[in-house]
């Protein structure tokens, strides 16, 4: 076993910082989904895929600028979400566990098809930025360090639009008070489909961003959901904050408790936090008393 | 003599907003009191601050002597506190019977390995049990229905099948919220008959929130009175109809006059 | 009419268990009987979650208590030499005691918490599996996990466990006495609590029952069978690799949640209907290979959208067309 500077353990902390703002952007996604449809939208973690695929479909085979090729994607998932809202949860609203089971069918059939079209093994895509730089003794990797910065820039936009914009401010009300923002008139269609547009949008680009830095497989999704999911239990549901705060611990555990104590121990230690924050706090850390 | 219950220094917070603050209320054995106020006065959290439904902020609630502040729901219901919701509650695709049936958990004293290996004791038991639900079906009147499926019912029938299931209980105390809410007249008068024969008959004390200020002054041994959360009226419904911080509280406020 | 349908139920049922027992007399294909087999272990698996799902919980933690119940049964029997008799009762009571463990913080929650963290820990534990190399052996897994003991029967013989016909009915009475018991508990006093917390557990918990106890209990009772379930299939296969354990986490949770709402919760049968039709059926379609899970995931489509009260509502639905189609033939001037 090596020795365990404080560089290493530096190294591995940013490192997992970065990776968890991609998770960041699926929490955000799912938590918005949920807390404004309902439904636990369980081919989301296919949404991500596909955009990753896209993407790599896009610049590598078709030779597009990368940059390019992620906002296509973006905006296909966009009107993947629309679609998915109004032909598939949208007749089976009122249902909770029927739309569900029919997201995990989903999820099989795009997992297969895309095993089918590309195959099972892992891809890459060239990273738009190769080099690494050297802060403080610290080795990062500028692709990395991009793709942290896009994640943060995507969250902030979300977080100006429930701010500013009359739809997000909508967004928000139909996320707290489901009653009282039909009351006031704001459509649940209308707000449905804009959450599982954005979400939708912001897995894109997580999908793309890990794409880009890292790997993808035809069930990268999977390991995507978790970690969305841990974040929203970590952060409590619906909270924009939660999400961002929960996210960043997820990342210091990855980091930290992986290198410190294993794998096994990383694997562990985000279900423990739970465990132990759900008897003192049932709400998550920010989420709105039920 | 001793109150059946005392409320004391009751508070519940909600964020920053005081949904009762320092409530102070004692209740007497055999009486009905009633509780009234403002549409968000607090009279429903307190209820369910009684029956363990929500957390107080703060306060005691004694029981017979006993602190019952922090007790579970299911727990109140052992210690004899009994209640019905706002709305109706009930099993809904259960039949009548079957539901007071449900109400009689705590007395049905059936052991698990004797109802999982269907032992002929607990049939006999089941029976007994029963003949229990049936009988408080007569007294609520809804023997007839007992078969019918709760759904079915009448709003008034479903409302008199929520006060049967908390009878199952055997209270000492009951809390009713809103009781007669959405009853014709009919059906008003029978309910308020039904409780105060609980009174009379059984020694049933109560606690009742309503809207219906006829039915409230009709029945009621005592009037506590909430606004915003703060009692600030109490005594029996002559002297609260005549308080004027009580006229003021729902002055421009408009009742129904069932 | 409706006495006519119970009668046909009534006899039906003894009569069918009575030609499960008679089928290896005719069905010789192992790889059939395999199937089966495997279809015996996911008819356990679906009523353990439809144990937990009649309090109103939707578990997602199948998978990992699957993981747990095979790789504990698997251990005990090859490094500390028990009987698998033993070895699968531990499973089973060990996946309970963590269920307990579990359902205290995590069933005081929201529903949709439960699901989601008993997702969580579904693949927490298959991580376990599979970074507890030292233990589990982790990608190459476990092999030559023993065959379940003989039985000795004083006077007729020995019960040995070799072939696929034998580890058929091992599997064939352990599903009967898993249902035996699970839907004796649904009819029971506890199950009739149970249903009350499902449909309204405030109502419940104010006449005096403890809801958070009760669902914990249904809990531990579905997650010891699904641990049952998982060393039964770790000494089936005699196997425990990379391939099938990588399913035991997020995927085995999925495809049981599936089962149980493609046959229809509504009856007890329908779960058991749904595992075994979804078990048997891709096999049939085996030979489309990539192609099948797409299949599948269209077929579940289908079902949610077509038919969601499950393959079993199907004679329900097609008596209630004909009563319809009755009525109307009955009376052809009818004002709307």
């Amino acid at each position: 076993m090596f020795e365990i500077t404080t560089e290493v353990l530096l190294q591995s902390i940013i490192n997992g910082l970065i990776l968890g703002w991609i998770y960041v952007l699926m929490a955000l996604g799912l938590s918005l989904i949920l807390s404004i449809t309902n439904i636990l939208q369980f081919a989301h973690g296919e949404v991500y895929m596909l955009g990753a695929y896209v993407v790599y479909y896009l610049s590598v085979i078709c030779g597009i600028n990368f940059f390019v090729a992620v906002l296509i994607s973006v905006v296909l998932m966009g009107i993947l979400g629309l679609l998915l809202e109004r032909f598939f949860f949208r007749p089976l609203r009122g249902e909770f566990l029927l739309p569900m089971v029919a997201a995990l069918g989903l999820m099989i059939i795009l997992q297969s098809i895309v095993t089918v079209g590309f195959g099972i093994n892992p891809k890459s895509i060239p990273s738009f930025a190769p080099e690494s730089i050297k802060i403080l003794s610290i080795m990062i990797g500028v692709d990395r360090a991009i793709a942290a910065v896009i994640s943060i820039a995507f969250t902030l936009l979300l977080f100006i639009f429930l701010k500013v914009s009359k739809y997000g401010l909508a967004l928000t009300a139909a996320s707290q008070h489901r009653e009282a923002s039909i009351l006031q008139g704001i459509s649940p269609n209308r707000m449905s489909a804009l959450a599982m547009a954005i979400g939708s949008a912001l897995a894109a680009v997580g999908g793309a961003l890990m794409g880009a830095t890292l790997v993808l497989n035809p069930s990268m999704g999977n390991t995507a959901l978790i970690k969305g999911l841990i974040i929203i239990v970590l952060g409590g549901m619906g909270s924009l904050l939660g999400g961002v705060v929960g996210g960043i611990i997820l990342g210091l555990i990855d980091g930290v408790v992986l290198v410190l104590f294993g794998p096994i121990a990383a694997s562990v230690a985000p279900l423990l936090l739970v465990a132990v924050l759900l008897v003192i706090k049932p709400q998550g850390l920010f989420g709105h008393e039920f | 003599m001793k109150p059946i219950l005392q409320i004391i220094n009751l508070t519940k917070y909600f964020g920053g907003l005081g949904a009762v603050v320092n409530l102070n209320l004692d209740v007497y054995q055999g009486e009905i009191l009633g509780l009234i106020g403002p549409n968000g006065a607090g009279k429903t959290t307190v209820i369910n601050m009684i029956a363990g439904a929500l957390r107080p902020s703060g306060g005691k609630l004694l029981f017979r002597g006993e602190d019952v502040t922090h007790f579970p729901s299911h727990r109140i219901a052992e210690k004899g506190i009994g209640r019905i919701f706002q709305t109706n509650t009930l099993f809904q695709h259960l039949s009548v019977i079957t539901n007071v049936r449900a109400g009689l958990y705590l007395r049905g004293n059936i052991g698990f390995w004797g109802d999982f290996l269907s032992l002929p004791y607990v049939h006999k038991q089941e029976a007994l049990l029963y003949e229990e639900a049936f009988e408080i079906l007569k007294f609520v009147g809804l023997s007839e229905q007992k078969d019918q499926l709760a759904i079915n019912l009448p709003h008034g029938n479903q409302r008199a099948l929520c006060l049967a299931v908390a009878l199952a209980l055997k209270p000492p105390l009951l809390l009713l919220d809103e009781p007669v809410t959405g009853m014709n007249a009919e059906e008003v008068s029978t309910m308020l008959s039904l409780i105060r024969a609980l009174r009379d008959k059984k020694g049933i004390t109560s606690i009742m929130v309503e809207h219906n200020m006829r039915a409230v002054m009709g029945l009621c041994d005592r009037i506590a009175v909430l606004d915003y959360g703060k009692k600030i009226a109490e005594g029996s419904p002559v002297e609260v109809a005549g308080n004027p911080a009580v006229i003021e509280a729902y002055l421009g406020v408009e009742q129904d006059a069932d | 009419m409706s006495s006519k349908i119970s009668m046909i139920k009534h006899s039906s049922i003894p009569a069918f268990i009575i030609f499960l027992f008679l089928i290896p007399i005719f069905l010789k294909n192992t790889y059939w009987l395999h199937v089966l087999g495997i279809a015996g272990i996911n008819v356990i698996l679906v009523s353990s979650l439809h144990t937990i799902r009649s309090t109103g919980e939707i578990s997602m933690g199948t998978g990992g208590f699957m993981a747990i119940g095979a790789y504990t049964s698997a251990l005990l029997a090859m490094k500390l030499g028990l009987s698998f008799w033993l070895t699968m009762l531990l499973s089973g009571v060990l996946c309970a005691a963590v269920a307990v463990i579990l359902g205290y913080p995590l069933m005081r929650t929201k529903g949709i918490y439960f699901s989601i963290l008993t997702l969580v820990t579904a693949e927490v534990f298959r991580l376990i599996a599979w970074y507890y190399s030292s233990l589990t052996g982790g990608a190459v897994g476990l092999s030559g996990i023993p065959s379940p003991n003989s039985i000795p029967i004083p006077g007729i013989g020995t019960i040995i466990f070799e072939t696929k016909v034998d580890y058929y009915y091992l599997i064939l009475v352990i599903t009967l006495l898993s249902l035996l018991v699970l839907f004796r508990l649904q009819n029971s006093q506890v199950g009739f609590v149970w249903r009350n917390i499902r449909e309204m557990d405030h109502l419940a918990a104010s006449v005096g029952i403890n809801v958070l106890r009760y669902k914990i209990f249904a809990f531990a009772i579905g997650s010891f069978f699904t641990g049952i379930a998982g060393a039964l299939f770790a000494h089936f296969m005699h196997l425990l690799a990379a391939d099938t354990t990588g399913k035991f986490g997020m995927t085995t949770s999925i495809y049981i949640l599936i089962y149980m709402v493609f046959g229809g919760e509504g009856k007890y049968m329908g779960p058991v209907l749904g595992a075994f039709i979804l078990t048997v059926l891709p096999e049939t379609f085996r030979a489309m290979k990539e192609y099948q899970p797409i299949i599948f995931g269209a077929l579940v489509i289908l079902i949610v959208f077509f038919m969601p009260q499950g393959i079993i509502s199907f004679p329900d639905r097609i008596l209630s067309w004909r009563r319809r189609k009755e009525t109307s033939d009955r009376m052809p001037l009818q004002s709307s």
